[in-house]
């Protein structure tokens, strides 16, 4: 089930009222639990207990360690906790990985170590990096520990953000959940602007680059390469627009129950270096690996040479956390690789990182394509597609079918240009108050958007199998 | 109420320009059925992009509207709204037949949905209307599929015989020359509107039985028995247009369902039931088989394929202009023949 589908839909008819049925309170917050536990289980009731346990397990360790008075105890409960969310992250979404890995290694040498092939459970990176900031945050003392096992259990496993993201720690979560599930016309407007706009991401742009990619990266080599740099652009669009559309709709629906989720996006492909593209795409991921890797490595607090080990290994591990497969622990290298190389000439370079028109347009434009040649392992079903790709981009064997996609022309150019127009206008996409009268026009043009614009068949979200 | 006014205007502009406009007006005949008035004229963007006109009533136009009067029936691929009218393969026939010297004027009656049924039922109608020198039928292997040709909600469709053979069953279509559809016709958001409300409705309820588990998913509806028969079904269909057709100089134009990307694969072979149909039809004594297979897949090597467009997947739907463009020369090339 997906925020795009006849179930949830109904589920969030029947959540909302229910919700206007039972008073602001505890009552409000079982129904949001009750909600996100139905979503879950759409997607797989086995692994309910799962979530259930990880959520026990780290809301005692939190309050153990408040109550701990040693350091040692401390930090054998963090160690606990840690333990406990890195080792399930490693056995379901890993091990098959390294056991696949190993055995191509052993290969040669006549041995083999059997293979493991467990189900991913959906949302596992997501809910277990919130659990593991969690308790480091109470662990630091930056934060309080959930005053009810009730309201940590809600933060979890919160269905808007509990699949995808954004990744959100408790401090900025409980504080809003404290006065209870609030409910509004206000808030449901604003939602409900959130939820269609995220709507239009996802079921106008994405899903109708996804005709074009899906086709291009099945068999490249049956494409000429303009046609492949056609679609690895697109890519690019339709990789924003579907997490970006997804994160939209979450902060809909987070707004119309009251709570206000993190920005995630941020203009990604206006960004004039690799650096500022990470300060602008996936925000809670990256600054969950600022926060809790890199700066735990060392951050640039240490030598140059170890600063860039220490962006590497946070890259490396940042592309892993995608998904268990060499592919994507080659675009977390080159995203690595480009940090250092910009860090390395940063020193000898004046840019103050403005926008300061053509010349930020052509900047923007140089890291949007570099961007995309680096999505190219991330989107590539395997390795012989990555390198089939990139020899299309690289002019080697360039003929072949020629399909300039229409729709992916418009779609490059226009989110490129049009991203570029908002950041030299210093504007951003807005929702509205309902009293304003042309909020209704704005909510009626989104809803016709989708309504006719919109392919038929709806892609999986891309962020939904992480 | 001004700002959502104006955002429907707005919508309708776009999607007359990105979906289709569809200036049509009908005629209504109790024989000919729903015939587009000469004036219409429809801009159809959602698969490819072209201009269709009718300059006579219920024809699309051609360049040339007199000369030796030559018939073509057909379903989509010749009514092509996805091309300009002048580059459909019965305009390209058109123009190489004349510029060989052969004044011919070829009468376009292809019309989206056709299939056996109605060649059948409008021949002796063509017969005493254009007296042709030549007819040409366009076909390929979906029109017939006996889900098309036996599907009762048609106008015209079969029906089996308690002694096994084809009867022909017509029922008059409904008149669209109604104001309330005129007026659905006449605005996109309208039109369009009500086709993508079934199109979600289907979508909604098919989801909905699969919720309840009514049907497991990709499972096809019962069929009917007669289904069963495809092949042998083919041959008694075959059979019913060469009797409609008898005495009439015929060619037919099969168009091949290749080359189509399948699941990341280039496929050029033709499908088993086309070259059982192209062998049934070439076994029809005195029809000429227009069947551009290999021009198709010629096509492949210069970077095209015969279908699909810009804005559609390469291979699948429509012929394109240079589908259109090698049809109609292939056409041509076997009119030659037959005309002076």
């Amino acid at each position: 089930v997906s925020f795009v589908s006849v179930e949830f839909f109904l589920l969030l008819v029947i959540t909302l009222s229910v919700l206007v049925l039972v008073p602001s309170g505890v009552g409000r917050k079982v129904v949001v639990l009750l909600t996100s536990c139905v979503f879950y289980a759409f997607w797989d009731w086995r692994f309910l207990g799962l979530l259930a346990a990880v959520t026990v397990i780290d809301f005692y360790i939190s309050q153990e360690l408040v109550a701990a008075k040693s350091a040692r105890k401390r930090k054998l409960l963090l160690v606990a906790s840690v333990a406990t969310n890195l080792g399930l992250l490693a056995v379901f979404k890993y091990l098959g990985f390294f056991l696949d890995s190993l055995n191509a290694l052993l290969l040669p040498l006549g041995m083999q170590l059997g293979v493991i092939r467990l189900i991913l459970p959906i949302g596992i990176s997501f809910y277990t990096f919130e659990t593991l900031s969690y308790v480091i945050d109470v662990y630091r003392r930056q934060t309080q520990p959930a005053r009810s096992l009730l309201d940590y259990a809600v933060f979890v496993t919160f269905f808007p953000r509990l699949v995808a993201g954004p990744i959100m720690r408790a401090s900025t979560f409980l504080p809003q959940l404290a006065p209870g599930i609030q409910l509004s016309i206000d808030n449901l407007g604003l939602g409900l602007q959130l939820f269609l706009r995220g709507m239009v991401k996802k079921l106008v742009v994405a899903d109708t680059m996804a005709i074009f990619v899906d086709q291009v990266y099945a068999s490249p080599t049956l494409f000429s390469s303009s046609t492949v740099w056609l679609a690895a652009a697109a890519y690019s669009i339709q990789i924003l627009c579907d997490f970006s559309g997804y994160t939209d709709m979450a902060l809909g629906i987070g707004q119309a129950l009251g709570i206000q989720l993190p920005e995630n996006f941020n203009l990604p492909y206006t960004s004039q270096s690799i650096r500022e593209f990470w300060q602008r795409w996936h925000i809670s991921l990256s600054t969950w690996l600022r926060d809790y890797l890199y700066i735990s490595l060392g951050g640039s607090r240490r030598s140059a040479v170890r600063t860039n080990v220490n962006l590497m290994v946070t890259m490396l591990l940042g592309g892993l956390w995608h998904g268990a497969s060499w592919n994507f622990v080659l675009w977390g290298g080159l995203n690595g690789l480009y940090l250092v190389v910009e860090r390395i000439f940063r020193k000898h370079a004046r840019d103050s990182g403005e926008w300061v028109g053509p010349l930020s347009w052509l900047r923007a434009g140089l890291v949007f394509v570099v961007v995309t040649i680096t999505w190219v392992p991330f989107r590539s079903p395997s390795y012989q597609v990555t390198i089939d790709v990139f020899k299309k981009l690289s002019f080697i064997g360039d003929r072949g079918i020629v399909w300039l996609y229409q729709p992916a022309l418009l779609a490059v150019f226009g989110c490129l240009i049009g991203g570029f127009v908002l950041r030299t206008l210093q504007l951003r996409l807005e929702v509205f108050p309902l009293r304003r009268g042309y909020t209704f026009a704005v909510i009626l043009a989104m809803a016709l958007l989708v309504f006719y614009l919109s392919p038929l068949r709806s892609s999986p979200f891309i962020y939904f199998q992480f | 109420v001004s700002s959502i006014g104006l955002t429907l205007a707005i919508f309708e502009g776009i999607l007359r320009l990105v979906v289709y406009s569809v200036a049509v007006r009908y005629s209504y005949d109790p024989s000919w059925g729903n015939q587009v008035t000469r004036g219409s004229a429809i801009h159809w963007a959602l698969e490819g992009s072209g201009t269709t006109r009718y300059l006579v009533d219920g024809e699309v136009a051609t360049p040339f509207l007199d000369g030796t009067s030559v018939v073509v029936v057909g379903d989509s691929h010749s009514e092509a709204r996805q091309v300009d009218d002048d580059q459909n393969f019965i305009s390209v026939a058109e123009r190489q037949l004349r510029q060989s010297g052969r004044p011919v004027d070829l009468h376009n009656l292809g019309q989206n949905g056709f299939t056996v049924p109605d060649y059948i039922f409008l021949a002796p109608l063509l017969e005493q209307r254009y007296h042709p020198s030549v007819t040409v039928i366009e076909i390929w292997v979906k029109n017939f599929d006996v889900a098309n040709t036996f599907d009762s909600s048609q106008s015209n469709h079969f029906v089996s015989t308690p002694d096994g053979s084809l009867a022909l069953r017509h029922t008059p279509p409904k008149n669209l020359n109604t104001r309330a559809g005129n007026l659905r016709r006449s605005l996109t958001l309208v039109d369009y509107g009500l086709k993508r409300v079934d199109d979600l409705r289907s979508s909604i309820v098919e989801r909905v039985r699969q919720l309840v588990r009514l049907r497991a998913p990709g499972e096809s509806p019962a069929k009917a028995p007669y289904l069963a028969a495809g092949a042998a079904i083919t041959a008694l269909e075959v059979k019913a247009l060469q009797d409609a057709y008898a005495g009439q100089k015929v060619v037919i134009v099969l168009l091949p369902t290749g080359p189509h990307l399948d699941d990341g694969r280039l496929v050029t072979e033709p499908p088993p039931d086309e070259a059982e149909l192209l062998a049934l039809l070439q076994a029809v004594p005195g029809w000429r088989v227009v069947y551009p297979a290999d021009e198709f897949t010629h096509l492949v090597e210069t970077g095209a394929l015969p279908r699909g467009f810009a804005n559609t997947v390469p291979g699948s739907g429509h012929l394109n202009v240079a589908g259109h463009r090698i049809v109609g020369t292939q056409l041509a090339n076997a009119l030659k023949d037959l005309i002076p």
